[in-house]
């Protein structure tokens, strides 16, 4: 008669074979999921430096291309970390292997640390390699390493949380791709990613601030550039509250089963 | 119909002429209704994207930000070839994915068996890529319009641009769907070839201001034709001469889609 096995507060080998295998996932497709988007990355970069870099361009303070280098690695980023997530939640509910994560002993909140883990990973990964690129050109370092870190952190995270929310809710291909289009693209091109805020009429500077994403790319850049739109301690409370409101929201979700168990 | 024979009569054999009309057309029909029911996909979401760009940069240039847009601005520069981009994109991605789906999912014989000749198959992707690609920059072309305060100064020479240059992508397209054998291949056509030479061809920034050997490798390439064509129609200056810009694509667009018919002939990935 076998016996059952007892597990610890934590299930530590569920919550580490769940997250390699969100980390083999997109490695096994390394071309799509990393050097395709650092090289479309790259693209926007020479574009920007060939048709707005001319001679002696500013942009709050500093050379156009450093100011343009974080905004670009922060929604290449954030795009990676939102991407992973919500098709691996995706096309497991379409394939139907998505009983293969709901099955094992994990609790709702290893589930969650296994995909945000597998997000974070993706974006961090892309947002290293696409700096080590841009670096060979222009040279861009951070001036402040704690906050380029905790702003990556905290950016990946929260796009790797809103793709697993969005891939839950999503029942069809159309919606999650909908949801990338619509809203993620939207609030990262429209965040400071290619501008800064001075550029923007008056009115808009509220709106923009509004946006969680600016945020994010503000306190990355304040990190590499030593300037920064918005109050950066409210950047970091931001961050830290959307990032505790979508983990909350998406425990729920996966302790009531919502769209994922009948 | 085969209900209404008498047993043991033979069916009768029924005779096309040098084209198999009908067959053509449903498959056109077909592919083309597909594209039509993914529409919030494949019509609304590209004209948002383009419209994106074109907001980002524009903010992102200011005053002066591009001083070699001219006197008109910004915005009369980027609507020629944002257009042709979404255009000859919708066009591809109409018949890579159409083919790499099929290959994939095994349905491949579902075009294979179908009494068409593979010249009427590589045509009846080819038409349907390229009717979805002109469906999808209709609605481009429009907001773009509207945001650059423009009109076209010659309509039939835009048409007749895009034409060519959604046909010459769509055939493209078939040859990379017969070619790709997974998911990640046919997108990678799009993240490492597609985009990257067609941004730099001249949408964003006259290829003009790349640096001399990157300048000389974009002008071996037909999208930038179909771009500064466009541009000329739109009544901008273009660096090329209109018919030799035409001649290419015609004459690009006819040998891809000749490239098609043969290897769908030779079943070139296709049979075992």
């Amino acid at each position: 008669m076998p016996q059952p096995r007892p597990i610890g507060r934590i299930n530590w080998i569920g919550l580490w074979t769940l997250t390699a295998k969100e980390i083999h996932r997109f490695l096994k497709v390394a071309t799509q999921t990393i050097a395709a988007p650092v090289v479309t990355t790259l693209l926007f970069y020479a574009i920007f430096a060939l048709a707005l870099g001319g001679a002696n361009r500013e942009a709050a303070g500093v050379p156009f291309l450093q100011f343009l280098a974080p905004g670009l690695i922060m929604m290449a980023m954030a795009q990676n970390a939102f991407a992973n997530t919500s098709s691996s939640l995706m096309i497991a509910k379409i394939q139907g292997n998505i009983v293969d994560v709901l099955m094992p002993p994990l609790a709702p909140a290893e589930l969650a640390a296994g995909y945000i883990a597998g997000g974070v990973v993706r974006g961090l990964l892309v947002g290293t390699v696409t700096w080590a690129a841009i670096r060979i050109f222009v040279p861009v370092d951070p001036v402040h390493p704690g906050f380029v870190l905790f702003h990556g952190l905290a950016a990946s995270m929260m796009l790797a949380l809103l793709g697993a929310i969005g891939g839950i809710w999503s029942e069809k291909f159309d919606h999650i791709a909908a949801v990338t289009n619509f809203v993620v693209t939207p609030l990262a091109f429209l965040s400071g990613t290619f501008y800064s805020l001075d550029r923007l009429p008056p009115a808009w500077h509220f709106v923009a601030h509004l946006n969680p994403f600016f945020y994010m790319i503000d306190g990355f850049r304040y990190g590499f550039i030593g300037v920064s739109d918005g109050t950066l301690v409210i950047g970091i409370l931001v961050l830290l509250g959307v990032n505790a409101a979508l983990l909350a929201l998406l425990l729920r979700m996966l302790a009531t089963g919502y769209k994922l168990k009948a | 119909m085969t209900a209404q024979l008498p047993a043991g009569a033979a069916r009768p054999v029924r005779r096309f002429g040098a084209v198999h009309w009908l067959g053509l057309a449903t498959l056109v029909r077909r592919e083309f209704r597909a594209y039509l029911k993914d529409w919030p996909e494949t019509v609304v979401a590209p004209t948002f994207s383009i419209l994106l760009y074109v907001a980002v940069f524009a903010i992102a240039a200011g005053d002066g930000g591009a001083a070699w847009a001219g006197p008109g601005g910004l915005l009369p520069f980027l609507a020629p070839g944002l257009v042709v981009y979404v255009v000859i994109l919708r066009a591809a991605e109409a018949t890579v994915y159409s083919i790499t789906f099929l290959k994939v999912e095994r349905l491949v014989g579902d075009i294979l068996m179908p009494p068409l000749a593979a010249w009427e198959v590589a045509a009846g992707y080819a038409l349907a890529g390229t009717a979805s690609g002109l469906v999808t920059g209709l609605p481009c072309l429009v907001a773009l319009l509207l945001a650059a305060g423009t009109g076209v100064a010659d309509p039939a020479l835009l048409a007749l641009v895009l034409l060519l240059g959604a046909f010459l992508l769509a055939a493209a397209g078939t040859l990379v769907g017969l070619w790709a054998e997974k998911w990640d291949q046919a997108a990678a056509f799009f993240g490492f070839l597609l985009i990257p030479v067609t941004f730099l061809s001249g949408v964003f920034a006259p290829v003009a201001l790349l640096p001399e050997p990157l300048a000389v490798l974009i002008a071996l390439n037909p999208v930038y034709y179909a771009i500064d064509a466009a541009r000329i129609a739109f009544g901008g200056a273009g660096a090329e001469p209109v018919g030799r810009s035409l001649a290419v694509l015609a004459a690009s667009g006819a040998v891809l889609w000749a490239c098609a018919a043969l290897l769908i002939g030779r079943g070139w990935r296709l049979k075992p």
